[in-house]
């Protein structure tokens, strides 16, 4: 059982204990086959429901009486039995999924309950964000909130932009909020695509007044890659994050994709002129020398090595790239120069399997070029 | 490193067999009643635990079976237990069951893959049963079931693959639907429904990997997502992910099983998510799977794919 502490050996039970939990157990049998005898014999009528919803908000996942539920509401919520009848049992339906959900937020068929009522048209977008956007004030971490939230927000033509902000206050209140930082991964790329599905969307009443969403987002390259302006600023948000605290894995993992993104803005240009192969050859370089700085700066100004794991492990990754980089632009370099690197990477390599040990055979692995978690993309 | 209580360093075998056994005895409890929906899946961890543990002989394999015939609907589905809908979840348990007891040939194998390919969709992703919920986890349950039936032809098979490709995130991890955080449960069912599409060559190995690593905390144990705690149950998800891509290297196995050892309950039998806490099934099997892919305590070597013993995957499929 998740979370629950195991009983003590040896003990005599409490009497009184038994008896309430042989209650319980006689309660919550009945229940249950009362619901599903009712479910096998077809009976829709009120009081059955009554029941199916007595057994869904103690125990959410019973898939099969969400079923039976959906079974008798159907027809009604298509308003077969008249428009107040369909309002009355929609309001009634959703306030069973909240309480549901409430009562188990990770219950996959609760909030798979919620969709379909959604979909069917009975619960308003904008009422539903407000909703998740309360629960996942309980738990930022939720993915089953989450991904509701995605889905939701993309029916609603919520733009990007505001989704954006929305990550980046939870990220302001936290940085190791992962599920944060994951979003932004998803949502800059959007925010930045000139797509001609994005174009054709409606665009919704909020940002219609300035039209802000289309303008801005038609003014940037035709591409999914984040531009450089907007890498710069979140790597200087992921340098705040890691001042902050150096350890927490988030941010260092949402760097390690800001430096994919500028990989891959550098590899779109190797398709285009020369003039702006040599603009994207410098601006990665200089992405590369600046974020070398500040590993280099985090690791100056701590000298407990046991807490340097991510930048030595970031270091390690910039100094790899910058070398493939030059290697592959056939940069004039001295052979003192690799010798250094090689020098380096051991020395970080072994320094990190021994401030984190467990991941040694990773370590092991990275130094004798044989798992490549950033510089692969090359080929 | 935890240190393991003395009585805590060995597996438990017998302790945990006799666990298993009377969790299929105990119909009086609420978790009887509470779990009813997912039996199928319950019977299932159970059934493989007691193969690993070399005591399957303890569990009526003829009972068995006829219960998970029992559960079968006309539409060739299976339903968590008697009184359960058909879902594509419990359609792998029984098939799985089924092939642990040697009886796939009490079924019409057709028809069950027919089930199946009726839940595809048109982008390759899966629905869970007729009501549509969609999620990777139903695409390794879709095609781990087509494939131990000999019908993999039945489904789309490419479409499917492509489809949970689609759902890796940047930091090499899939989710539930595209765009949808990483979740080493997730990983799991994708990186296996790749590897029994043929597919693995549209993952990103060594940053999969690395993510996977990065999952085992200062405990030994591993969690499923960053900043989580660790749980038994990634013994099983992130382990077989790291073992289908070779990579069981990259974490400290030695702290794994010592933590996995440490979650036993050596009074009552059984394994629980964290030391100290309430054993049950599912972690009791997760603990013991995990235990058997980094081959320690001399358990029957599990598949890392479809969840079996090998001597079971290898008689099915001939690998």
């Amino acid at each position: 059982m998740h979370g629950r502490p195991r009983p003590p050996v040896g003990e005599p039970e409490d009497p009184e204990r038994r008896r309430a939990s042989e209650k319980r157990l006689s309660l919550f049998s009945r229940l249950c086959n009362e619901v599903l005898e009712r479910r096998a014999a077809k009976r829709y009528d009120a009081e059955s429901m009554m029941l199916a919803a007595k057994l869904l908000e103690q125990n959410p996942e019973v898939y099969t009486v969400w079923n039976y539920r959906r079974e008798a509401l159907m027809g009604i919520l298509k308003g077969e039995q008249g428009d107040e009848t369909a309002a009355h049992a929609a309001k009634s339906e959703l306030k069973l999924t909240e309480t549901a959900i409430r009562k188990n937020p990770k219950s996959y068929a609760a909030w798979h309950h919620r969709k379909w009522l959604v979909a069917l048209g009975v619960a308003p977008l904008k009422v539903e964000l407000q909703l998740v956007t309360k629960l996942q004030e309980m738990d930022s971490r939720n993915f089953h909130a989450w991904a509701y939230r995605r889905w939701i927000t993309a029916k609603a033509g919520t733009s990007p932009r505001r989704e954006a902000q929305y990550t980046m206050d939870l990220i302001n209140t936290n940085f190791s909020d992962y599920s944060a930082w994951h979003a932004r991964t998803v949502l800059l790329p959007q925010l930045h695509a000139v797509m001609p599905a994005t174009l054709q969307k409606p665009v919704p009443a909020e940002d219609s007044p300035s039209n802000a969403y289309l303008s801005q987002t038609a003014s940037v390259e035709a591409s999914g890659v984040v531009p450089s302006s907007a890498i710069e600023q979140e790597l200087d948000l992921v340098e705040q994050a890691t001042f902050t605290d150096p350890s927490d894995q988030s941010a260092w993992i949402y760097h390690r994709w800001l430096l994919s993104q500028s990989l891959e803005r550098y590899q779109d240009a190797q398709r285009c002129d020369a003039p702006q192969q040599d603009t994207a050859y410098h601006e990665l370089q200089a992405v590369l020398q600046r974020e070398i700085c500040r590993c280099e700066s985090l690791l100056d100004a701590e000298d407990d090595r046991s807490k340097c794991k991510w930048p030595m492990l970031t270091m390690a990754r910039l100094l790899e790239l910058r070398k493939s980089l030059h290697a592959r632009q056939g940069a004039e370099r001295q052979e003192s120069d690799d010798e250094g690197c090689k020098r380096r990477l051991e020395q970080l390599y072994t320094e990190l399997a021994e401030v984190d040990p467990k991941r040694k055979g990773y370590y092991d692995d990275a130094l004798a070029g044989k798992a490549s978690v950033l510089v692969r993309q090359w080929t | 490193m935890t240190r393991v209580p003395e009585s805590r360093r060995e597996l438990l075998i017998d302790k945990h067999a006799d666990y298993i056994y009377n969790y299929g005895q105990t119909k009086d409890s609420f978790e009887f009643y509470a779990t009813e929906h997912f039996r199928m899946s319950g019977v299932y961890w159970g059934l493989t635990a007691m193969h690993l543990l070399g005591k399957q002989h303890m569990m009526d394999t003829a009972a068995i079976t006829d219960w998970v015939l029992s559960c079968q609907h006309a539409n060739g589905g299976f339903g968590g237990s008697e009184r359960h809908d058909p879902h594509l979840l419990y359609t792998l348990s029984a098939v799985q069951i089924l092939a642990l007891c040697g009886a796939l040939n009490r079924i019409n194998k057709e028809q069950v893959t027919q089930y199946v390919r009726s839940l595809q969709q048109p982008d390759g992703s899966f629905a869970g049963d007729d009501w549509g919920e969609i999620d990777t986890r139903f695409s390794y349950c879709a095609l781990s079931c087509c494939k131990l039936l000999g019908q993999a032809q039945a489904i789309d098979v490419k479409a499917a693959a492509s489809y949970v490709a689609s759902c890796q995130n940047i930091d090499g991890g899939f989710g539930c639907t595209p765009g949808n955080e990483s979740h080493a449960g997730q990983v799991f069912t994708c990186v296996a429904a790749l590897a029994i599409a043929d597919s693995l060559h549209l993952l990103d190995k060594d940053l999969t990997s690395w993510w996977l690593c990065e999952r085992q905390t200062e405990s030994g144990g591993l969690n499923g997502r960053p900043e989580k705690l660790q749980d038994v149950c990634y013994s099983w998800w992130c382990l077989s992910a790291l073992s289908i891509l070779g990579r069981l290297s990259w974490i400290d196995q030695e702290a794994l099983a010592c933590f996995i050892l440490n979650c036993q309950d050596e009074n009552r039998g059984g394994i629980s998510d964290r030391p100290e806490d309430m054993v049950d099934v599912f972690h009791t099997f997760f603990g013991i799977a995990g235990l058997s892919l980094m081959g320690r305590c001399n358990l029957e070597a599990i598949d890392p794919v479809y969840a079996l013993p090998e001597t079971t995957t290898r008689q099915l499929l001939g690998k």
